[in-house]
C-alpha cells in the first residue's frame, strides 16, 4: 500500500531524526566545545561549595521569638597548596597560629577540596583589616554563616541548650546524614533534642573555578531547606519572672507545668550559662573554666539532678495509708518524737493530736511514723512509682535522671520497719528529680498523670506543622483519697497552722506541700510543691533549692511569686 | 530470511558487547558493585535464551498469550503498588531474595503483544474515534499504574507505545494531534504559569483552533473538545494556586528532576562534562576520570552512555547511535514486508520502544532532556529490562522467521 510506505517513512524518519539530533549534539559537547569540558575533567575545576541550611528558630508558646540567627563572617583559606607568606599575613591578622591552620586542615584531610576555616565570628575590625589587604592573600575567602543567637541571654539556657561543633568521631556519623564539615549542631536542651527538626538540609553550589580558587561562574545550585521552627510550651513571661524569683545566688531547680497535658510553662535551673557564649567561638579557657566549675553550670538540675524529696513526699505516704485502710483513731498524739523499737524518731515540733489533713497541713512527722509502722514498703513503692517517682517521665529534653524509689529487694537482709518510717517523711535512700515532682503533684491535683514535654508545635518551612498531643494515663488511686490529700494541701498554704503560708496569692486558692530534705553533705535542701487553683488546677509546680534551709521559708515563696505572676497575667491577658 | 536475521542480531550483539565493556569500565575497583558483572552476563546469557525461545513460539501461540500476559502484567503492577516496599521513596520492584523484578518491563511486552492483538483485530475502523479508545484506555491504565510508583520515565515509554502503533495502524493525523492535544495544553499552560512564557501556550491555541477549523468535527464533539481544553487552561493555574509550597515543589521536581533534592543538576553537569571531555577518540577504554572516579553517579545503569561518551568519544557514541539506527531501520523494514498484521504491529512496537527509550536516555545524558531515570536498551546494567528487551528481539526475529504467513 502506498500509505503504508508514507506511514512508515514519517515513523522512521520520527525516529532516526532524534538520533540524528542527538549525533549532533554529541557532536557540539565533544567538538566544538570539547576543549572546555576537557579542561574542566582535566582539573577539575568543578567545585562544589555547600550552603548551610539555617537552622530553625525556637519560640515561647506565644511566638516570642528564643533562640535565631543571626549572619556572620568566617575567615576561611582554600586547601593547600599555601604560600608561607599567605599564612604568616592571615595568623598575624587573626592571631591563630600557622601551625594551628595547618593542624585544622590535616583534621579534614578525609574531606578535601574544603575550605579550611580559619576563625569564624570575625568580629568588624578584623574583618576590615583582612579586606584592605586581601591582594597579599591569595586562596583567603570569606564565608558568611549564621550563628545562634539568643536574644533574652541567660533565660530557660538549659531548656534551650546550645550548640557547637561535633567531635571527629561524630562527625564521621553526621556525615552520613548529609552534615556538612563545620556545621554546629546541638549540644544539650532542645537544640540537641530535636536536632533533626532543627537542622534542616544543606544546600550545595557547584561553581566553576580558576587556577587560584576564584569563582569564575556558577554552574548550578540546589538550595538549602532551613530547619523548622519550634513552638515550646514554655511561656517568655513566666520564665522571666520565675528566672527572677529563683533569683542568682542560689543553686537549685523550678519546673511549672500544665496539669492537664503536660505543657511545661517555665523551667529553671541554677547556677546557669550563657548559651550565646557557647556557641559562639569557644576559647580553650573558657571551656576549661566552665567544664572544671564544681557547681556544674550546664547540668539541668530540672531533669538531670535527684534529691530526696522530704515532707514533700508525705502526700504519698498519706495516700498508701488511707488506700490501705490505716485508721489513725488510735495514734498517740504528737508531743516531739516517737520511739520505734529501739530508736527515737524525731518530729521538728510538737503539733498534739491531728487528723490526716492536720498531718499534711503542718507536716507532723510523728503522724507518718504512726502511719508508716504498719505499711508494706513494697505497695508504697507502687504508688509512688503510679505517680510516676523514681522512673523517667519521658520529657523531651536529653539526659534525664532517673531517681531512685527503693524496694524491699533493695535493702536485702538490711531491712527493718524503721526504714520504712523514714522513708514516709522522704528521707534515705529515695531520690526524685524536680520534674517528677512537679508531674507528681499535678497527678494529685487532676487524678491524672502526664508526660511532661516542651515542645508544643513544629512549623516545617514548606507550611506543615504538627503539634505535640498530650499523653495523658489515669492514676489507680480513688477520687475520695486524692481529694482528702488535696485538702490536706490547700491546709498547708491557706490554714493558720499551715507551713507553707508564703506561697498565699490573693484571690487563688493554693494548695502546696514543703519539705525541707536532709542533705548529708550540708545545710537542708528547701522543697516546695504546688498545685493551683485548689478547685480546677492549671499549674503544678515544683521548686527544689539546695542547702538552703527550711522549704516554707526559702522554696515556698519563690512559688508564690511565679503563681501571682501566673494568675495576674491570667486574669489581666485570659487563658491564652 | 538469513540476512535480517543477522540485519538484526548484529546490532543487537554489538550493543550487548558495548554494554558489557561499558558496566565493566564503569564498576571496576568499586567494592560495592563488584558483582555487577558477573550478574550483566548472566542477564545477557538469559536473555538471548529468552529471545530464541520467544523467537521460535508459534505466532498463533504468541497471539492467544496476549490476553493472559496483559491481565497478568496489570495484576503484578497493582500488586506492586499494594504490596512493594518503598526503595528511596518509590515502589518499583518486587523483592526475591536478592534480586528485584520491576513488572513495569516485561508490561511492555505484554501491551506490544495485546495493542498488536487489537489493532489486528479492527483493522477497518481504526478512522473512527470510537476504535481508538480502547487502545489508548489499555496502555494509559498499564502508564497510569507506573506513574504511581512513581515511575515518570517508564510511564513516559508506555505512554508512547500506542502512539506509533496506532499510527501504524492508519489513524488519521488530526486524530493523532487531537489525543495528544489536552497533555500539550496542560504542559504548555503550566510553563506559562511556572515560567511567565506565554508563548507556547499561545502557539498551542493557534494551531488546534487551525487544526478544529479545517477537520470540522461534529458540531457536538467540537463543543465537547473546546470545553474539554478551556478547562484544562483554567484548572491548571488555578489548582497549582490552591497547592502547598511542598507538594508544587513535588511537582516541579517530577516534571523536571534538575531540581530534585538528590541533585540530578550534578549528575547532569557530571555526566555533560565526562562525555564532552570525550574528544573524537574518546579518553581510552577503562581511562575514563569523570565516570571512573565516581563524579558520575548511576554510571552502570541510566549513566552508562556517558561512559562511552568519555572513554571511546564521538566514536564511541557514533557507534552507538548507528547500531540503534540500524536495528530499527531493519525492524521497520521488515515491519513493511512482513505478512501478519499481528506480527508487524509487534515490530512496530520493539522498534518505537528502542527509539524512544534510546533517545530519551542518551538525551538525559547529553543534558538535553530531563533526567527521568530509564534505561537504555541492551547496555545498562538491569535483569527486567535486559530480559524484557532481548524478549522483544526474539519477537522481531519471530516475525523473520515467519514473514511470508498470515
Amino acid at each position: 500500500m502506498p500509505e503504508d510506505r508514507i506511514r512508515r517513512k514519517v515513523l522512521v524518519g520520527g525516529m532516526l531524526g532524534a538520533f540524528v539530533l542527538l549525533w549532533l549534539r554529541t557532536f557540539s559537547l565533544q567538538i566544538v566545545h570539547g576543549d572546555y569540558y576537557r579542561r574542566l575533567s582535566e582539573e577539575n575545576r568543578v567545585r562544589v561549595e555547600p550552603i548551610e541550611a539555617l537552622r530553625g528558630p525556637i519560640l515561647d508558646r506565644n511566638g516570642d521569638v528564643l533562640v535565631e540567627n543571626r549572619p556572620s563572617y568566617t575567615v576561611a583559606v582554600l586547601p593547600s597548596p599555601w604560600l608561607d607568606s599567605t599564612l604568616a599575613l592571615l595568623s598575624e591578622l587573626t592571631g591563630i597560629s600557622a601551625e594551628e591552620i595547618k593542624r585544622r586542615a590535616s583534621a579534614q584531610r578525609r574531606w578535601p577540596r574544603q575550605p579550611v576555616k580559619v576563625k569564624r565570628d570575625l568580629p568588624f575590625p578584623m574583618l576590615a583589616s583582612i579586606e584592605e589587604r586581601r591582594y597579599e592573600l591569595p586562596g583567603v575567602i570569606y564565608q558568611i554563616e549564621p550563628r545562634r543567637s539568643y536574644p533574652f541571654g541567660d533565660l530557660a539556657a538549659h531548656v534551650l541548650g546550645y550548640v557547637g561543633e561535633p567531635t571527629r568521631r561524630e562527625f564521621a556519623r553526621l556525615a552520613r546524614e548529609g552534615y556538612l564539615y563545620g556545621e554546629l549542631v546541638g549540644r544539650s536542651g532542645v537544640e540537641l533534642y530535636y536536632e533533626r527538626l532543627l537542622h534542616g538540609r544543606p544546600g550545595a553550589r557547584y561553581v566553576e573555578v580558576d587556577a587560584f580558587g576564584r569563582e569564575v561562574r556558577e554552574l548550578s545550585r540546589r538550595d538549602p531547606a532551613p530547619g523548622a521552627k519550634l513552638y515550646l510550651t514554655l511561656d517568655l513571661r513566666l520564665q522571666e519572672v520565675a528566672e527572677e524569683a529563683f533569683g542568682d545566688g542560689r543553686t537549685g531547680a523550678l519546673v511549672a507545668l500544665d496539669p492537664r497535658n503536660g505543657e511545661i510553662l517555665a523551667m529553671v535551673s541554677r547556677p546557669s550559662f550563657s548559651p550565646e557564649l557557647l556557641s559562639g567561638v569557644l576559647s580553650e579557657d573558657l571551656w576549661e573554666r566552665i567544664r572544671s566549675d564544681t557547681t556544674y553550670p550546664l547540668l539541668n538540675r530540672a531533669v538531670q539532678s535527684s534529691y530526696p524529696p522530704g515532707s514533700s513526699l508525705k502526700p504519698l505516704t498519706a495516700i498508701v495509708g488511707l488506700v490501705s485502710g490505716i485508721d489513725d483513731e488510735d495514734f498517740v498524739p504528737c508531743c516531739g518524737s516517737l520511739r520505734f523499737g529501739d530508736r527515737v524518731f524525731r518530729c521538728w515540733g510538737k503539733h498534739g493530736r491531728l487528723d490526716v489533713i492536720g498531718a499534711i497541713a503542718q507536716s507532723c512527722d510523728v503522724y507518718f511514723y504512726q502511719m508508716a509502722e504498719h505499711m508494706d514498703v513494697d505497695i508504697w513503692a507502687e504508688y509512688a512509682e503510679a505517680l510516676g517517682l523514681g522512673r523517667p517521665t519521658g520529657v523531651d529534653l536529653p539526659g534525664e535522671e532517673e531517681g531512685l524509689i527503693p524496694s524491699r529487694e533493695y535493702y536485702g537482709k538490711e531491712w527493718a520497719q524503721g526504714i520504712m518510717l523514714n522513708l514516709a517523711i522522704g528521707q534515705g535512700e529515695i531520690l526524685v528529680t524536680p520534674i517528677q515532682m512537679a508531674r507528681y503533684v499535678g497527678a494529685i491535683a487532676t487524678g491524672r498523670l502526664v508526660r511532661p514535654h516542651v515542645l508544643l508545635r513544629v512549623e516545617e518551612p514548606d507550611g506543615r506543622s504538627f503539634s505535640v498531643e498530650p499523653e495523658v494515663e489515669e492514676v489507680p488511686i480513688p477520687p475520695d483519697v486524692l481529694s482528702v490529700v488535696r485538702k490536706g494541701m490547700l491546709e498547708a498554704v491557706e490554714g493558720e497552722e499551715g507551713t507553707a503560708r508564703a506561697a498565699r496569692v490573693p484571690g487563688v486558692k493554693v494548695a502546696g506541700k514543703t519539705g525541707t530534705a536532709q542533705n548529708p553533705h550540708g545545710e537542708h535542701h528547701a522543697w516546695f510543691v504546688a498545685f493551683a487553683p485548689y478547685e480546677d488546677p492549671t499549674i503544678a509546680l515544683a521548686v527544689v533549692v539546695e542547702r538552703a534551709g527550711c522549704g516554707g521559708a526559702v522554696a515556698a515563696p519563690i512559688a508564690g511569686k511565679v503563681l501571682s505572676a501566673y494568675f495576674s497575667e491570667m486574669m489581666a491577658g485570659g487563658a491564652r | 530470511m538469513r540476512e535480517t536475521g543477522w540485519g538484526i542480531l548484529l546490532p543487537v550483539l554489538s550493543l550487548l558487547v558495548l554494554g558489557t565493556l561499558g558496566v565493566y569500565s564503569a564498576t571496576r575497583g568499586v567494592e560495592a558493585l563488584r558483582h555487577t558483572l558477573p550478574q550483566h552476563i548472566l542477564f545477557i546469557c538469559l536473555g538471548l535464551g529468552v529471545m530464541v525461545s520467544v523467537s521460535l513460539i508459534p505466532p498463533k501461540v504468541l497471539y492467544s498469550l496476549a490476553c493472559p500476559l496483559y491481565l497478568a502484567s496489570l495484576i503484578s503492577l497493582i500488586a506492586l503498588l499494594a504490596l512493594g516496599t518503598p526503595v528511596r521513596g518509590a515502589v518499583r520492584w518486587f523483592s526475591l531474595g536478592s534480586f528485584h523484578v520491576q513488572p513495569s518491563e516485561p508490561a511492555k511486552f505484554s501491551l506490544i503483544l495485546a495493542l498488536s492483538r487489537f489493532l489486528e483485530d479492527r483493522r477497518t475502523d481504526l478512522r473512527k474515534v470510537r476504535w481508538i479508545i480502547p487502545p489508548v484506555s489499555m496502555a494509559g491504565l498499564f502508564s497510569l499504574l507506573v506513574l504511581l510508583e512513581p515511575d515518570l520515565g517508564t510511564a513516559l515509554s508506555i505512554a508512547f507505545l500506542p502512539v506509533a502503533m496506532l499510527w501504524w495502524a492508519g489513524m488519521l493525523p488530526v486524530h493523532l494531534f487531537l489525543l495528544m492535544s489536552p497533555v500539550i495544553n496542560g504542559l504548555c499552560v503550566l510553563i506559562w504559569v511556572l515560567t511567565g512564557n506565554a508563548l507556547p501556550w499561545g502557539a498551542f491555541v493557534v494551531v488546534l483552533t487551525v487544526v478544529l477549523l479545517l477537520y470540522r468535527p461534529r458540531f457536538f464533539h467540537l463543543i465537547l473538545w473546546t470545553a474539554l481544553h478551556i478547562g484544562i487552561a483554567t484548572a491548571v493555574p488555578s489548582l497549582w494556586e490552591r497547592l502547598y509550597d511542598y507538594q508544587r515543589r513535588r511537582i516541579i521536581a517530577f516534571l523536571n528532576p534538575g531540581s530534585d533534592p538528590m541533585g540530578a543538576g550534578y549528575q547532569v553537569l557530571q555526566s555533560k562534562v565526562a562525555i564532552g571531555s570525550g574528544g573524537f577518540w574518546g579518553k581510552g577504554f577503562m581511562k575514563g576520570t569523570q565516570t571512573g572516579l565516581a563524579f558520575v553517579p548511576a554510571r552502570h545503569t541510566d549513566f552508562i552512555s556517558a561512559v562511552v561518551g568519555e572513554e571511546l568519544g564521538l566514536f564511541g557514541m557514533s557507534l552507538v547511535l548507528a547500531l540503534f539506527g540500524m536495528l530499527i531501520w531493519r525492524s521497520m523494514n521488515l515491519a513493511g514486508s512482513v505478512r501478519s498484521r499481528f506480527l508487524s504491529f509487534c515490530i512496530v512496537g520493539a522498534a518505537s520502544l528502542w527509539a524512544f527509550q534510546a533517545t530519551v536516555n542518551i538525551g538525559m545524558a547529553l543534558g538535553i532532556m530531563p533526567v527521568t531515570g530509564l534505561p537504555l536498551p541492551f547496555l545498562s546494567y538491569g535483569g527486567s529490562s535486559m530480559l524484557t528487551h532481548m524478549a522483544l528481539v526474539g519477537l522481531v526475529l519471530n516475525a523473520g522467521l515467519h514473514r511470508y504467513e498470515y
